[in-house]
């Protein structure tokens, strides 16, 4: 009930042995892994129902993961993936070093890595004897004590013939070792009197019984040597052994980085990072990407460890900055016109001063030109003066839409002290009944560490239901922004996000926008639109290259 | 002792020089670029691997495959004429720069395969039409021809290439008058021409100054041939 699967950073499967029975693991489990954990850089441990572990070697870009259905434990999944994709690289690092478009499973020794790989995952369970933990729901506790473990690795005979009797059907179960002796196609039926055994506990121990198709050519013992060879082999061998062109090598390229060459390049870059207003967390979480990323790596023909640092903070820099889905506002405010029905509700929220009403005024007036109707409900009830300020925005655009001819504009508005989030569902209740396209919501500005004014978002959420919630924050704040990107983003509940950030005050800041990087970085919602400036023009759609080739000046 | 170092610096211009001519021939700028180009998981490296003879089952990529000197335009009597570097690049929204990246002055991007998984219905082809779009701005600009691979055509529930060419012309449509109306980019001339491709009123392939098609097929059962024809022809 598990797979292990060796595959490239080309997206190529190398290996993949998956024990019989129980429905096959699917390749969609494994591309939703890689588009989490390495594209959009989350970390995962479980997808659609099953646990996932995933070890990466970046310098040959081999990944192992092990993938297994989450109602079922498997022990040691950690070090089983490290060690595989060791063994993996080691055996196969010829072929691995070569160019990874024409990389093919069949010019790889992939026998000797079953063997090999067979041995490890042996010694692994014998080594650490795994303790089970035990599963909330699980009633019936006494997992397998520790002393008991060694025998079961020949597999204790009542074991064995415990196991084949459930799983008649099935011939090839010799080597696999239960722990428990349930019924693993039916994990939770608790009903079925127990064994004499009595472990319960769902514990898969992974070995490699797959049906191999022969072990004649390797002798354990060879095996095993070979397989501590690998498994000890340090890598801080390879760069012990002095490059005599090295001084060379940093000009015509081709130099071999290790952590040495990258420690000053990196340090200096975090350094430009955080005088760029990057916060300084994030930019030494960045910069150990990049890290990562480069050591053991070669540098490119007559490309200096320099450039390639910089390459390398580009591509990263470009991966953060790149929203996951393309968010064409307009064109799904026009769907929803379409469509009839409820108004679009398009709500803003944010901190103090940030902002909100003023870049709300250049959505609607971006909207009115696109002859929107558009309702703005003014839902700050708090902040004396606030209403007043959005009639004095809503007065400029209604008079400057009848000179162009172009939508039309109206103010929702019930004073002050009543409670916004009702005073929104009012609105698009209005908004509703007087065919209004969008419905846009100015919220009041509070501290993200305010958690009585933070707490009353998720009742907003709820009655006002937004299609868009965005949230503004200025390109002023700096390190600040981190704090409050992921306070806002939860403060909505665990259903409900934030959709995408509108940074404003980008003018002010010049060249220095780490706060982009700051709030997509740690809560992955994209920015997309900045305010660069005090008219109902001045708003724009963010442009990666843009942002990128300035943050990298 | 003269000797010994002129002889080294011969040596060492003599290296150089070796070095140079080597790096500047492997460098793969100036061939001829077929690039593979679409949504995550419509069967991009699958065909890479048809077309390199790699047998191999394929997941998400997160580096682009390249291979140089694949024969890909074969003649009526079975001999292949020319040979192109083929890429494969990764699929995933936040990879798209290395797609841009391909476009750039040295490069010589001969055509464009753009990979639609035709089984994945019309919310999906749809939501491929925005990556299209982007991709028609650039090989507008530089006169690549583009083809549509309405991959998977052995799957019961797979589109007709009509009606994969009819979703994406309305869904681009659409883009294209959405993005006309939008505000502009950040660090871009307000005064700058904005993005539009095609002729005005409703939006076709045909109007394109490139050839743009779109062609059935399936990698699974190795039914290329409308692909290989049209390749043959670029």
């Amino acid at each position: 009930m598990h797979r292990i699967v060796v595959f490239s950073e080309g997206g190529k499967i190398l290996w993949s042995k998956e024990t019989e029975g129980g429905e096959s693991i699917p390749n969609s489990v494994i591309n939703a892994l890689i588009a989490k954990e390495f594209i959009e850089g989350s970390k995962v441990s479980t997808i659609d129902g099953y646990t996932v572990k995933v070890a990466r070697d970046h310098q040959l870009g081999i990944s192992t993961a092990l993938i297994h259905p989450s109602i079922i434990q498997v022990a040691h999944a950690d070090s089983i993936c490290k060690d595989l994709t060791k063994v993996f690289t080691s055996v196969n690092e010829d072929s691995l070093r070569g160019n990874p478009g024409i990389l093919a499973p069949a010019d790889l020794d992939l026998e000797k890595f079953t063997a090999l790989a067979r041995v490890r995952l042996q010694d692994i369970v014998n080594e650490s004897t795994p303790v089970p933990e035990t599963e909330a729901e699980n009633t019936v506790t006494e997992g397998p004590k520790r002393s008991e473990l060694p025998a079961q690795t020949k597999q204790t005979a009542a074991a064995k013939a415990a196991a084949a009797a459930k799983k008649m059907q099935k011939k090839k179960k010799q080597q696999r070792k239960w722990d428990g002796s349930e019924d693993h196609d039916g994990p939770l039926d608790y009903s079925e009197p127990a064994d004499e055994s009595t472990a319960s506990v769902y514990q898969e121990d992974v070995d490699l019984d797959y049906g191999m198709q022969s072990k004649d050519g390797f002798v354990v013992k060879e095996l095993t040597d070979e397989l501590n060879n690998i498994l000890r082999e340090d890598k801080s061998k390879n760069s012990s052994k002095a490059d005599s062109f090295s001084f060379l090598r940093n000009i015509v390229g081709g130099k071999k980085l290790s952590e040495k060459d990258l420690g000053k390049t990196l340090s200096a870059m975090e350094d430009h990072l955080v005088n760029k207003n990057v916060a300084k967390e994030v930019a030494t979480l960045i910069c150990g990407e990049i890290r990562k990323d480069l050591v053991g790596r070669t540098t490119d023909s007559w490309t200096s460890v320099n450039a390639t640092v910089r390459k390398s903070l580009a591509r990263t820099l470009q991966k953060i900055l790149t929203p996951t889905t393309s968010v064409d506002l307009l064109l799904q405010v026009k769907r929803s016109k379409q469509q009839g029905g409820r108004p679009y509700v398009i709500s803003v929220v944010g901190v103090n001063g940030v902002g909100k009403s003023t870049n709300l005024g250049k959505i609607a007036f971006w909207l009115l030109q696109n002859k929107m109707k558009v309702l703005v409900a003014a839902c700050d009830t708090f902040r004396s003066g606030a209403v007043e300020q959005l009639k004095v925005h809503v007065d400029r655009l209604r008079q400057l839409t009848e000179r162009q001819n172009a939508g039309e504009v109206e103010l929702f508005s019930q004073g002050y002290g009543k409670d916004a989030a009702v005073i929104a569902q009012k609105a698009v209740e209005y908004g509703q009944s007087h065919d209004f396209d969008v419905v846009l919501i100015d919220t009041a500005g509070r501290r993200h560490n305010d958690e009585r004014l933070m707490s009353s978002l998720e009742k907003f959420g709820k009655l006002a239901n937004p299609d868009k919630i965005i949230m503004v924050g200025e390109a002023l704040v700096g390190t600040d922004s981190v704090a409050q990107a992921k306070n806002f983003d939860s403060a909505f509940g665990a259903q409900r996000h934030i959709d995408f950030f509108l940074i404003s005050k980008c003018d002010t800041v010049g060249d220095m926008l780490g706060t982009l990087v700051n709030m997509t970085y740690t809560t992955k919602i994209p920015v997309l639109f900045v305010g660069v400036g005090q008219n109902y023009t001045d708003l724009r759609t963010l442009s990666v290259d843009w942002a990128v080739n300035l943050l990298l000046e | 002792m003269m000797l010994i170092v002129s002889t080294a610096l011969l040596g060492l211009v003599i290296a150089l020089a070796l070095f140079f001519v080597f790096q500047t021939k492997s460098k793969t700028s100036g061939t001829p670029t077929i690039l593979l180009v679409g949504p995550s998981g419509s069967g991009k490296t699958s065909l890479f691997n048809l077309w390199t003879d790699v047998e191999a089952d394929t997941v998400t990529s997160v580096v682009p495959n390249r291979c140089e000197n694949v024969p890909l335009q074969i003649s009526e009597d079975g001999e292949d004429t020319d040979r192109f570097t083929l890429v494969d690049l990764p699929g995933h929204e936040k990879l798209e720069h290395l797609t841009w990246a391909e476009f750039d002055p040295s490069s010589n991007v001969r055509a464009v395969l753009f990979v639609v998984d035709a089984a994945s219905g019309q919310q999906k082809i749809a939501a491929a039409a925005s990556q299209l779009f982007k991709l028609l701005l650039r090989t507008e600009n530089h006169g690549i021809n583009v083809l549509i691979l309405a991959n998977k055509c052995d799957l019961f529930n797979t589109m007709s290439s009509s009606r994969v060419k009819t979703i994406l012309e309305t869904e681009i449509g659409a883009i294209r008058s959405s993005k006309q109306q939008s505000v502009g980019e950040a660090g871009s001339d307000e005064a700058e021409e904005r993005a539009w491709i095609g002729l005005d009123g409703k939006f076709q392939f045909e109007d394109l100054e490139s050839v743009v098609q779109v062609l059935d097929g399936s990698v699974k059962l190795k039914k290329t041939t409308k692909w290989d024809k049209w390749l043959s022809g670029i």
